[in-house]
């Protein structure tokens, strides 16, 4: 009896114990935040989706700006019982207007109260399929409660930029394009708008047979490329019905230096089918800008109002801070007279040079320069030929002391 | 803490009072078998001391407790009824309630042959409580705004049921002493209207499935027979 009446007492105490932790904590009482998963509707597997935005009812507020995702977490209003979430996509606008209960809990003196959301529905949308996964929402970013699902998209084409190289390599390598833009003709939109990009992913125009795209580029200019293609009625996926599927992809015309079709259906996701390929520039003559003429000066960088060429109304370097100029020769006449106005005066240069041509990747008729010389120059110490040959990508040419 | 601390003292000196005393009485054990009376005998009634103690030192708690049980050989039926107010307050919200409850169950007592009627028992108990709640706070989201909000449950209840144990220990001529160790289980809670109810009278915090509750009691019983 006497252990019995022990093991009463320890029973007491544990009891009277345990009213310590009776305190919840307060970390991360708010699951306000829904889950909103993209993906494949063909595969149920995660999909990237470029997402401008996206926007709630209640709140000017925009989440998940210039992204690209394959899911977001939106902030429900805790004392409301139905919200819409507003997606600005690159497939376009859709919504999904939510349901949901919201109750208020008086948690603990400490942590006040809180609003627990459940019973999540959807009620109506416009993306091709959803479901609710959870309908519990989260406390923190990361789960998922939406799970949005999309049809294969059948017009979009993928287009890579390459630059051919002086050499033999087939397809050169990539090349960064600096766009101001990519506007289709047949729609009044600006893609990749001061972008820098290798490849492009861009919309057919579904109610022709041909869409023309305009590239705008900081470094090139402008660019037309029209792609032709048949379109065909097919179901791929029970749920999308028939669907219009662009195929045998062709180019009808394009002013680049050369375009390629290497694939002519479409992919979802997206496989290049076009390839734009630029031309090497064998004309780029590179001048290193020096302050002293001892052997070893590194490069000085000058302020330079503007170079300007004999042979071309072009000016280059226009408000420039730089140590180093990379400037076009004339090719077609054996020198090229360049004058470089740096802040503190105006200074000559004039380079002679030997031109041959050579046709590269079967398309890029190209002038070589080399026995590059300095014919005459303003410039107290002579400017220094270090290379006479020029290349691409360009190497140091010219050495300038500006002193 | 005080109060738990004092708990432990008085039940510790409860536990030994009734030790000594078993032991007195176990050589008085006798071999015969007697034939049990239901025939109750005396009615005991108490209060909790702990209810009466916290009302006027803390300033969140008001309440009171009302304990009786009556003998059927060594079964007890016993009811309580009870009532308390809450009221917790800070700069950003208030929250109050207040309400009744009572328990109605049984006891059985392990330790029949004692001639004091020291009781070591286990019971069961079956609980409700109506009580009304009020909630008001501010409300503060960085994406919907700020607002305040005035929430009320005027007319709740609940219902749970209790796992008992406990010691009752004769002190003085009719007065006994003892403490009651719940467990209450399963709040079934109705009428929370506004708000998720946080503070159940007679059971505590609505959020817990399982809770615990401890009285220590004084009673006074009024014997039917000399």
């Amino acid at each position: 009896m006497r252990n019995f009446l022990t093991a009463v007492v320890l029973l007491g105490l544990g009891v009277g114990l345990n009213s310590c932790f009776d305190d919840p904590n307060c970390i991360n009482l708010k699951n306000n935040l829904v889950g909103v998963s993209f993906k494949k509707l063909w595969d149920g597997k995660a999909d990237t989706v470029g997402v401008f935005g996206v926007g709630i009812s209640g709140s000017d507020s925009i989440f998940s700006q210039s992204t690209l995702a394959t899911g977001v977490a939106i902030p429900l209003n805790p004392l409301a019982s139905q919200q819409i979430l507003n997606f600005s996509t690159v497939l376009g606008d859709r919504f999904i207007d939510v349901r949901y209960l919201s109750r208020t809990q008086f948690e603990s003196v400490d942590c006040g109260p809180r609003e627990i959301l459940s019973n999540l529905s959807v009620f109506q949308h416009n993306f091709d399929s959803v479901r609710v996964v959870n309908n519990a929402p989260q406390e923190t970013v990361g789960g998922s409660n939406i799970d949005v699902y999309r049809c294969p998209i059948t017009n979009i084409v993928k287009i890579q930029f390459r630059q051919l190289l002086a050499d033999t390599v087939a397809n050169g390598q990539p090349l960064e394009e600096r766009l101001n833009g990519v506007v289709p003709t047949y729609v009044p939109l600006r893609f990749f708008a001061d972008a820098e990009e290798d490849a492009v992913v861009l919309p057919l125009d579904q109610s022709s047979n041909s869409t023309t795209f305009i590239f705008d580029s900081k470094d090139n200019g402008i660019n037309q490329l029209t792609v032709g293609y048949t379109q065909l009625q097919k179901e791929l996926i029970e749920k999308c019905g028939v669907q219009n599927i662009m195929d045998g992809l062709k180019i009808n015309s394009s002013d680049f230096d050369i375009s390629k079709v290497l694939v002519d259906s479409i992919y979802d996701p997206p496989t290049t089918n076009i390839m734009l390929l630029r031309c090497p520039d064998t004309n780029l003559v590179e001048i290193s800008l020096k302050g002293s003429d001892s052997s070893n000066a590194p490069n000085v960088e000058f302020q330079i109002n503007e170079i300007t060429a004999d042979y071309t109304s072009q000016k280059f370097y226009v408000d420039s801070l730089t140590s180093s100029l990379i400037l076009p020769l004339d090719v077609t006449k054996d020198q090229t007279d360049f004058n470089i106005v740096f802040e503190s005066g105006a200074k000559g240069i004039s380079i002679g040079y030997q031109r041959t041509s050579q046709v590269f990747h079967g398309q890029c008729n190209q002038t070589l320069i080399d026995d590059l010389s300095i014919v005459a120059s303003d410039f107290t110490t002579a400017p220094l030929v270090i290379a006479d040959s020029l290349q691409f990508p360009t190497v140091e040419n010219i050495e300038v002391i500006n002193n | 803490m005080r109060l738990l601390i004092i708990n432990i003292a008085l039940l510790i000196s409860t536990v030994a009072f009734t030790q000594s005393r078993t032991d007195s009485v176990a050589v008085k054990i006798d071999t015969l078998q007697e034939k049990p009376s239901y025939f109750p005998t005396g009615l005991r009634v108490g209060t909790d001391l702990i209810s009466l103690i916290k009302t006027p030192v803390s300033d969140q708690f008001d309440g009171w407790e009302v304990n009786a049980d009556i003998d059927f050989y060594r079964y007890y039926l016993t009811v309580d009824v009870g009532s308390w107010s809450k009221a917790f307050s800070s700069e950003q919200q208030s929250y109050s309630n207040t309400g009744n409850y009572w328990r109605v169950g049984a006891d059985i007592n392990l330790m029949l042959k004692d001639p004091d009627r020291n009781m070591f028992f286990l019971g069961l108990r079956y609980a409700q409580s109506s009580f009304s709640e009020q909630l008001n706070y501010q409300f503060q989201d960085p994406v919907f705004g700020d607002g305040v909000r005035n929430l009320s449950n005027p007319s709740a209840s609940a219902s749970w049921a209790e796992i008992t144990m406990g010691l009752r220990v004769k002190i003085w001529k009719q007065f006994w002493m003892g403490y009651t160790a719940r467990l209450k289980i399963a709040p079934g809670i109705k009428g929370a209207e506004q708000f998720e109810v946080y503070d159940i009278p007679g059971y505590g915090l609505a959020s817990k499935n399982t809770y615990w509750g401890f009285n220590y009691q004084v009673f006074y019983r009024i014997p039917f027979t000399r």
